[in-house]
């Protein structure tokens, strides 16, 4: 009988990945996620430690005013008339401040001796990009995505 | 009235003993908020029926269900009609009638606050306006502060006006039989000085400070409230049965159909126009999404309420309460109104004013025989619904709509602590319940 071994998220990771600093600020996350085409980037502190993620949607929220983002808030805005200049101007009220209040800390990591099928299902479920962070002291060690796995499934070739 | 309890009650307990200790555990776990208002009461109710205090059947009796009717009627009239966008639109219309002028928007949002509030219930009135009042603040760059303080007590100032505005009018007009007229002629005068007088509080509080750019009122003036209807055709449909529902409150005392019937009756029509000629499937998914949003746990909350008051009445409890009422008022109905208009009004600041008027209501109608009788109870019942409705501004926990605007005003980045609202809601309840003091002293006793 042969021995099937399940292969680990570290074997097949794309590392070191693109990250901010917590202290990174707003208009820095934008250029970077512009730059890399990405939606969501990984945050860690200045230790590397794993702090979260920002994305995309959650600068989007950065444009439109708190009443229309906030739990309970305005779900029909159509009434509203807004220019670029006032979308631009809230845009720039925060451009300069950190991103650690805009930072999501509920995100589901993997270890690198996670099993890979773990990672696929959070693809499956939720996720676009998935953080591999050390068991240990949380250390962000790297990612894996759909073209990830595409890559690894390309090396059997 | 004193029943004779369950032979099985519990190890023998004096039933007296046994049903205060149940109700005030209940309470207390009210207060702590440690456990959820719904299940607490649940706990407390089926206490009472497990112990042998009452029995299930009993218990049911208990259950005003002219209350629960009138609640979940109008809750299903109101869920459909928000869906229209017709409160972002009223919200709006008035803040261009004043120009956008920050002191004007003060004074029009908050008496649109209280006039929603007269008619609907007022934590759905505060959800639907301090979003759109929280938007136009932005666009001023004027502070918050002012108008969520504004729009709480104008919920609570405008709910006490009238029969359905909040749920404690709603369980005193059906234990008592108190119409929709009754209330609105009796109260409709007081609340709307007292609304005039809070908001000149405010305005001596803040007017100065409320000013904004050209530019700002400009882009505030930009809006379309037009755009807010979603549903232009359910916003008539549903205009039209509110005001049916009112008119069938007003005269529907004449004809002996009570108000929890037409609130039914009202939301069935709703309902009725909302799936007809809809496919089946489309019709059950729309009374599926009109139910999901029925306050069921309200709904549990308020039947469980009246089997553990019912079971308090039961065991005699509510009689000696009412006795050492009498014995403090000295039978007097004068003093009785208004050691009944500031408890309630101290009571319903620091607790849940629900359960606080559903225990009132059994006390004060077992004392009604050493006041004349119930015809001459009229001011008692008028001070209870005062207190109770007024009482909810003096601190942040008196009412559960001044919890969820703080909560609005805190994920837009300003806190409303317990403090800061104590120091502007004591002197408002105090304000306002020597107001209504006065307008039931010259109204009754004068």
């Amino acid at each position: 009988m042969t021995n099937i071994e399940a292969v680990q998220c570290g074997a097949i990771m794309h590392s070191p990945p693109t990250h901010l600093y917590i202290d990174s600020t707003v208009q820095e996350a934008i250029e970077l996620l512009i730059e890399h085409h990405m939606y969501n980037v990984p945050v860690v502190d200045r230790n590397q430690v794993f702090a979260g993620e920002i994305s995309v949607k959650r600068l989007i929220g950065l444009l439109l005013p708190v009443s229309l983002t906030m739990e309970k808030g305005l779900k029909n805005p159509g009434f509203m008339r807004e220019s670029l200049e006032d979308i631009k101007r809230r845009l720039d009220a925060v451009s300069d401040k950190p991103i650690a209040p805009y930072v999501a800390t509920d995100i589901t990591v993997v270890y690198p001796d996670s099993p890979v099928i773990d990672a696929l299902m959070l693809l499956y479920h939720k996720y676009i990009r998935i953080p591999v962070v050390d068991r240990n002291d949380g250390r962000l060690l790297g990612g894996i995505s759909f073209i990830t796995v595409l890559r690894a499934l390309e090396g059997l070739n | 009235m004193t029943h004779p309890v369950s032979p099985e009650i519990i190890l023998g307990l004096n039933p007296l003993w046994l049903s205060s200790g149940i109700f005030l555990v209940t309470y207390a776990l009210l207060i702590s908020e440690r456990v959820n208002r719904t299940v607490a009461v649940m706990f407390g109710a089926g206490l009472m029926i497990t112990s042998g205090i009452i029995n299930q059947d009993d218990a049911f009796d208990g259950v005003d269900f002219n209350t629960i009717s009138l609640l979940a009627g109008m809750m299903i009239l109101v869920g459909i009609t928000q869906r229209t966008g017709v409160f972002q639109y009223v919200a709006v219309w008035v803040v261009k009638k004043a120009r956008a002028n920050p002191r004007g928007i003060l004074v029009m949002l908050a008496t649109v606050t209280a006039v929603f509030s007269a008619f609907f219930d007022n934590v759905t009135t505060v959800l639907l306006i301090v979003p759109v009042t929280l938007l136009i603040v932005e666009k001023l760059e004027v502070s918050p502060y002012p108008y969520l303080f504004a729009e709480i007590f104008s919920s609570n100032i405008g709910g006490t006006a009238t029969l359905i505005g909040d749920p404690p009018n709603i369980m005193i007009g059906s234990a008592v039989g108190l119409s929709f007229s009754d209330f609105i002629s009796e109260l409709g005068p007081v609340v709307i000085c007292i609304h005039l007088t809070v908001l000149l509080l405010l305005y001596l509080c803040w007017g100065r400070q409320l000013k904004s750019s050209e530019e700002a009122r400009t882009r505030v003036m930009a809006f379309d409230e037009r755009d807010s209807i979603t549903n232009p055709l359910l916003l008539r449909q549903s205009m039209a049965v509110m005001t049916l529902v009112i008119i069938g409150f007003v005269l529907g005392e004449h004809v002996g159909l009570r108000s929890g019937s037409i609130a039914l009756g009202g939301a069935a029509l709703l309902m009725l126009i909302y799936t007809f000629g809809r496919d089946s499937k489309e019709q059950a998914a729309r009374v599926e999404e009109v139910l999901a949003e029925l306050e069921w746990s309200t709904i549990l909350f308020f039947m469980c309420l009246f089997m553990m008051v019912h079971g308090l009445q039961f065991s005699g409890v509510l009689d000696l309460l009412g006795q050492h009422l009498v014995e403090f008022t000295d039978g007097d109905l004068q003093a009785t109104t208004f050691a009944t208009l500031w408890l309630a009004a101290f009571a319903s600041a620091v607790l849940d004013n629900v359960p606080f008027v559903a225990t009132m209501i059994p006390v004060l109608q077992s004392i009604a025989p050493h006041l004349g009788g119930p015809e001459d109870m009229a001011p008692v019942w008028w001070a209870l619904s005062l207190g109770a409705c007024l009482g909810g501004n003096g601190t942040l926990v008196g009412a559960t709509a001044n919890i969820i605007v703080a909560g609005f005003a805190e994920r837009a980045g300003y806190r409303i602590g317990f403090g800061r609202f104590l120091l502007i809601g004591m002197p408002v309840l105090l304000l306002s319940v020597l107001i209504a003091t006065g307008y039931l002293y010259l109204r009754h006793f004068a």
